[in-house]
């Protein structure tokens, strides 16, 4: 959206189109010539602040920043209960409870509805806990101007992360496969 | 990697056709990365790490960029890092501190500290975490445990909104 509307704006600087006009209007960037800064539109107001232009419009930092909390909660939302099935709390308490016949340690009355309600409750707060979490961080970035913007920092942190995780749980997978190969040896052999 | 928008006023067309067969290579090279990732051991998608060489790359030349500047008081490099070796070696510490860690007009020391502080803070979040105690059913004594992370959900769809509501044109 963003690219469509800098490119019109390139395209035909004087367009008097309101719907394009309301999208953004462009200028140059003074310090990168390379760069378009928004001055007006839609896409003002979705421009991530800084220290020198918090000062300026305190009402689109703070646009920006329920924005970006809002889109957060939202998807965090919308791919634990409504997206695929595997994560939602109901589809984890049944796979818990039924084919691995696992239920909540400790004394209670009924283990099962007491593993039932703690994961709901849990999984709940950890979906919205930790999408505030993560658009705090992207919020932060921004204002910082630490390199890169916060969007594509957090997405790049959490993709290295995603794949370090992945080759840490093969390599210990293989190790413990290794292991467990041995010793079938040592005990055949036995 | 360079993203231009082709100079549609004033380019000529030599001009926009080596831009886009950078572009080209830069994607032939990120394919490449992969399948040496993956020869390695480690499965990252093409699409996972192009998104991570943005970043990577602001960060790598903003921090080690040869380029310098004239600004009236003597060639000064655009890089962070070379700056401030360039500084101390000129004309001395306390100067080279001061005037790299709060430059307005370049990149500075401060936008390093602040990522490495940030990419800290993350892993933290990130190794936060509750356990459930379980016991099975089966078998009696047996504990484990189940945990829940605080990230918990995936971020695939805040991808998609970033792609669509996020990209930048950059003017040649």
């Amino acid at each position: 959206m963003k690219a469509l509307s800098q490119g019109w704006y390139v395209f035909d600087p004087k367009t008097t189109n309101i719907l394009y006009r309301l999208l953004g209007v462009w200028k140059q960037d003074e310090e990168n010539p390379n760069e378009l800064i928004a001055i007006s539109g839609l896409c003002y107001w979705l421009t991530p602040p800084t220290w020198n232009t918090i000062s300026d419009n305190q009402w689109q930092a703070a646009v920006y920043i329920g924005y970006i909390l809002a889109i957060c909660v939202i998807t965090s939302h919308t791919s634990v209960h409504e997206g695929e099935k595997e994560h939602s709390p109901e589809s984890v308490a049944d796979d818990l409870l039924g084919p691995t016949y696992l239920t909540l340690a400790g004394k209670h009355e009924d283990s099962d509805k007491a593993l039932r309600k703690e994961v709901c409750r849990l999984v709940s707060a950890a979906t919205i806990l930790g999408a505030l979490a993560m658009g705090i961080i992207c919020v932060i970035c921004d204002i910082f101007e630490i390199t890169g913007g916060g969007q594509s920092m957090l997405l790049a942190m959490e993709s290295v992360h995603d794949t370090y995780d992945a080759w840490y749980n093969e390599q210990y997978e293989l190790r413990k496969s290794r292991i467990e190969n041995s010793l079938w040896e040592t005990q055949s052999r036995d | 990697m360079q993203s231009g928008l082709l100079n549609i006023q004033g380019g000529n067309t030599y001009v926009n056709l080596l831009v886009a067969f950078q572009l080209f290579c830069a994607a032939i090279l990120v394919y490449y990365l992969q399948q040496v990732l993956t020869c390695y051991g480690v499965c990252c998608s093409f699409f996972s790490l192009s998104i991570v060489l943005s970043p990577c790359k602001k960060i790598f030349w903003e921090s080690l960029s040869p380029v310098t500047l004239d600004m009236g008081r003597g060639p000064e490099f655009r890089g962070s890092i070379l700056c401030f070796s360039h500084l101390t070696m000129s004309s001395g510490i306390a100067h080279a501190v001061q005037e790299c860690l709060f430059r307005a007009t370049q990149p500075n020391l401060m936008a390093l500290i602040s990522t490495v502080i940030m990419v800290m803070a993350f892993t933290y979040l990130k190794g936060l975490r509750v356990d459930i105690p379980v016991t099975s059913k089966e078998q009696l004594g047996v504990r484990g445990s189940f945990t829940i992370k605080l990230l918990y959900s995936s971020h695939g769809p805040f991808l998609a909104q970033v792609l669509f509501c996020f990209r930048q044109l950059h003017l040649t």
